[in-house]
């Protein structure tokens, strides 16, 4: 039987499964900005990488960085150049997962059969094309870059227990994994949680020793490192950008933007009931999400993870548990996105299991498993395909057109000088990214009047666009002061189902001079 | 760590997930915004137009109520609505050749009782969509995923499609020289002031 050796078994499952689902990504492909679920906030977080602005709290920095260095790619529109670095970052967090596991297999230092890495990178492929990870992965969204800067990390911190080589290896990994969880906290804060996890991984064993405490310190270093991208907020918001939301550009400001102070109404609820509910169906979502196949697998490397690599089994399960908590605590209208980090480790922990049934199968006495492992990675390959054509059509956003087309047209019917009033993510988003986008129309002002309450955003609008900031719009048309050169729009946004984005968008004339 | 002690917290992780996923509970609702959900005041409804005022200059929503139908002296059962709607979701024609213009406003026409049943429409019913500039338009129809083109006379700058049937219509037109040319994927034509006509749409006195 073919076999990979132990020190290529990880990378080969990591890069096989990445290159799958990256393929299936980048044919779902979203064009630009979009109004579909997961991507509401494309419009905004391109907008912003566009002027070099600040998007929407928690402000994430590290992916407005990464949006600075693809804005200068002169390639193709801005939005779908985001887009792909969106799916090549939910490609590749992969890799991190297929390296750890392989490192947490039973046997990790011995060469791998070629059946049981391609079960592992099926299992991968599974949990790349689960609904809700596919489409967080075709359109300019932070949870992407998010899980693959968690689980480097994660992974970083692995190797920081077992590799003692070299002084420089020693020195290299800790810091590396620190680094990793300071960028990952600047794509979303939500990546914080994971920090007990890693210290439990580099603590492991006498963590009051010596090489414990160089470790964390390291470790800390290196978090230190990571996080000093939220000096882009400051720096940004200083300079003055055209999206500036919440403007850090002092102390209050800056902590305001980064612990999302206008969204901490938020977290938790008052009714028990519908919370209990709701945790109810989150737990629910991974066996929705990642098929019933792999339950078998996960009981088997769960259980092969708490005997063998205990440390791991632990910080695995806390980064699960506690996005799982989050949420659930958390109602927004992409809360559900939060469990991400547990259908990661759902995964991780059933690519564990296809190493212990492979461990199984080599035992003499056993024909009838040999004849089970034999099955398993057809049976697994199989499913990766069924659920690839499965879900496609539902999360494709290949022709997901309106919202840009929308902005486009409402943009290009507008005079000079125009002014939208907006109240709804779908209109404010796309026009901001047409208005904002490389030649975008200047002279015409997006207003969303629900941040019209904030004296940031009045500001912005005043000294921007000259704008009379001493009431709303449409009361200075009622009461006649309005600006009479000024034409005066209001887009309305009607959503039809649940959760569709099947969007009804009407520009109404509210003023022409 | 003790053998039966993880097979036993494997199983027991299984067996929890299984009933969550099997657990006859909806998705949470939820939904608030990115933006904070503030609004400042309701935006008023657009006004119906008068009755014999046919056509609405730049507001892409026109809603008849009944009452305003009742007083054009149709028949129409209390409670019913008939809406059409010249709606900027601008659908996209996945195959239109570059010479075509791939999005366009479509206008939905609906008529129902308050029951909910449709109302049939006159066999006279006419439909008229006024667009200054769009020389080379055509009105087409949604047929379950396709668009198929309607016979359409035109009348100066507008275009009748009689008799009209409820459906999804749209206007799609070639593209004016001039038109900047921004998304690759698509090129969308503006629409100014979209000029809708109906005359006759319901059955009946």
């Amino acid at each position: 039987m073919p076999r990979i050796p132990s020190r290529f078994a990880g990378a080969a499952i990591g890069l096989c499964a990445a290159m799958g689902v990256l393929a299936a990504y980048l044919l779902t492909l979203a064009p630009g900005v979009v109004w579909a679920g997961a991507g509401i906030d494309s419009g905004d977080l391109a907008a912003a990488a566009a002027v070099g602005g600040v998007p929407h709290p928690t402000g994430y920095p590290t992916v407005m960085l990464l949006g600075l260095a693809v804005r200068a790619i002169p390639l193709g529109d801005l939005a779908l150049r985001l887009n792909v670095l969106t799916a090549l970052a939910a490609a590749g967090s992969l890799v991190p997962l297929g390296l750890l596991a392989a490192r947490l297999r039973p046997w990790p230092g011995l060469p791998m059969p070629l059946p049981a890495a391609a079960s592992a990178a099926a299992v991968l492929i599974i949990y790349g094309l689960a609904p809700l990870v596919w489409a967080n992965a075709i359109v300019t969204e932070v949870y992407a870059l998010a899980s693959l800067l968690l689980w480097s990390a994660v992974y970083a911190a692995a190797r920081a227990r077992a590799t003692a080589r070299s002084a420089r290896d020693t020195r290299r990994w800790p810091l590396v994994s620190g680094m990793l969880l300071g960028l990952g906290i600047g794509a979303h804060l939500t990546v914080a949680l994971a920090a007990p996890a890693l210290a439990a991984i580099l603590l492991q064993g006498r963590w009051r020793s010596r090489t414990s405490g160089r470790r964390a310190a390291l470790a800390g270093a290196g978090l230190v490192a990571g996080c000093s991208v939220f000096a882009y907020l400051p720096i940004a918001a200083s300079l003055d950008p055209l999206i500036n939301w919440g403007d850090p550009s002092n102390l209050e400001r800056f902590r305001s933007v980064v612990s999302g102070e206008i969204y901490r109404s938020r977290l938790g609820g008052s009714d028990p009931g519908a919370i209990a509910g709701k945790a109810a169906w989150l737990l629910g979502e991974p066996v929705r999400q990642l098929t019933w196949l792999l339950l078998p697998l996960l009981a088997v490397g769960g259980a092969s993870l708490t005997r063998r690599h205990g440390r791991a089994a632990l910080a695995t399960g806390w980064i699960a548990m506690s996005a799982l908590v989050v949420s659930t605590l958390y109602n927004s209208r992409d809360d559900e996105v939060f469990i991400l980090p547990a259908l990661a480790v759902f995964a991780l922990w059933s690519a564990v299991g296809v190493g212990e049934v492979e461990r199984w199968a080599s035992t003499p006495s056993g024909r009838a498993r040999r004849l089970f492992t034999a099955t398993l990675p057809a049976l697994l390959i199989a499913t990766a395909v069924i659920r690839g054509t499965d879900v496609a059509p539902e999360v494709s956003m290949r022709d997901a057109t309106h919202a840009a087309a929308f902005a486009f047209a409402a943009i290009a019917q507008a005079d000079p000088g125009t002014v939208i009033l907006t109240q709804d993510d779908r209109a404010t988003f796309p026009l901001w990214y047409e208005r904002h986008a490389p030649d975008g129309r200047s002279d015409a002002t997006i207003v969303d009047m629900r941040l019209w309450r904030f004296a940031w955003y009045r500001d912005s609008l005043g000294r921007r666009s000259g704008l009379p900031t001493a009431a709303p719009p449409e009361d200075l048309l009622a009461s006649g002061t309005w600006p009479s050169s000024r034409p005066l729009w209001a887009v309305d946004i009607e959503v039809h189902g649940d959760r569709s984005a099947d969007v009804l968008a009407t520009v109404r004339t509210l003023y022409e001079p | 760590m003790n053998r039966w002690l993880t097979a036993g917290m494997a199983a027991s992780l299984v067996v929890l997930l299984v009933a969550a996923a099997l657990w006859p509970s909806a998705p949470p609702p939820a939904r608030a915004q990115t933006a904070p959900d503030v609004r400042l005041r309701e935006t008023e409804a657009p006004a119906s137009p008068a009755p014999g005022e046919a056509a609405v200059a730049t507001r892409l929503t026109l809603r008849l109520s009944s009452a305003t139908l009742e007083e054009d002296r149709r028949a129409l059962a209390d409670g019913a609505d008939l809406t059409l709607l010249a709606q900027p979701t601008y659908v996209a024609l996945p195959r239109a050749g570059p010479n075509l213009v791939r999005v366009s406003p479509a206008i939905t026409i609906t008529a129902r009782d308050a029951g909910g049943r449709d109302i049939g429409l006159s066999p006279t019913a006419r439909l008229t969509i006024s667009q200054p500039g769009t020389a080379s338009a055509g009105i087409y129809r949604l047929d379950g995923d396709a668009w198929r083109a309607v016979q359409a006379v035109a009348l100066g700058q507008a275009l009748v499609v009689q008799p009209v049937g409820p459906g999804t219509y749209a206007l799609f037109a070639g593209l004016p020289p001039d038109w900047p040319v921004r998304h690759d994927v698509l090129t969308a034509l503006a629409l100014n002031a979209a000029r809708l006509v109906t005359d006759d749409l319901l059955s009946g006195p």
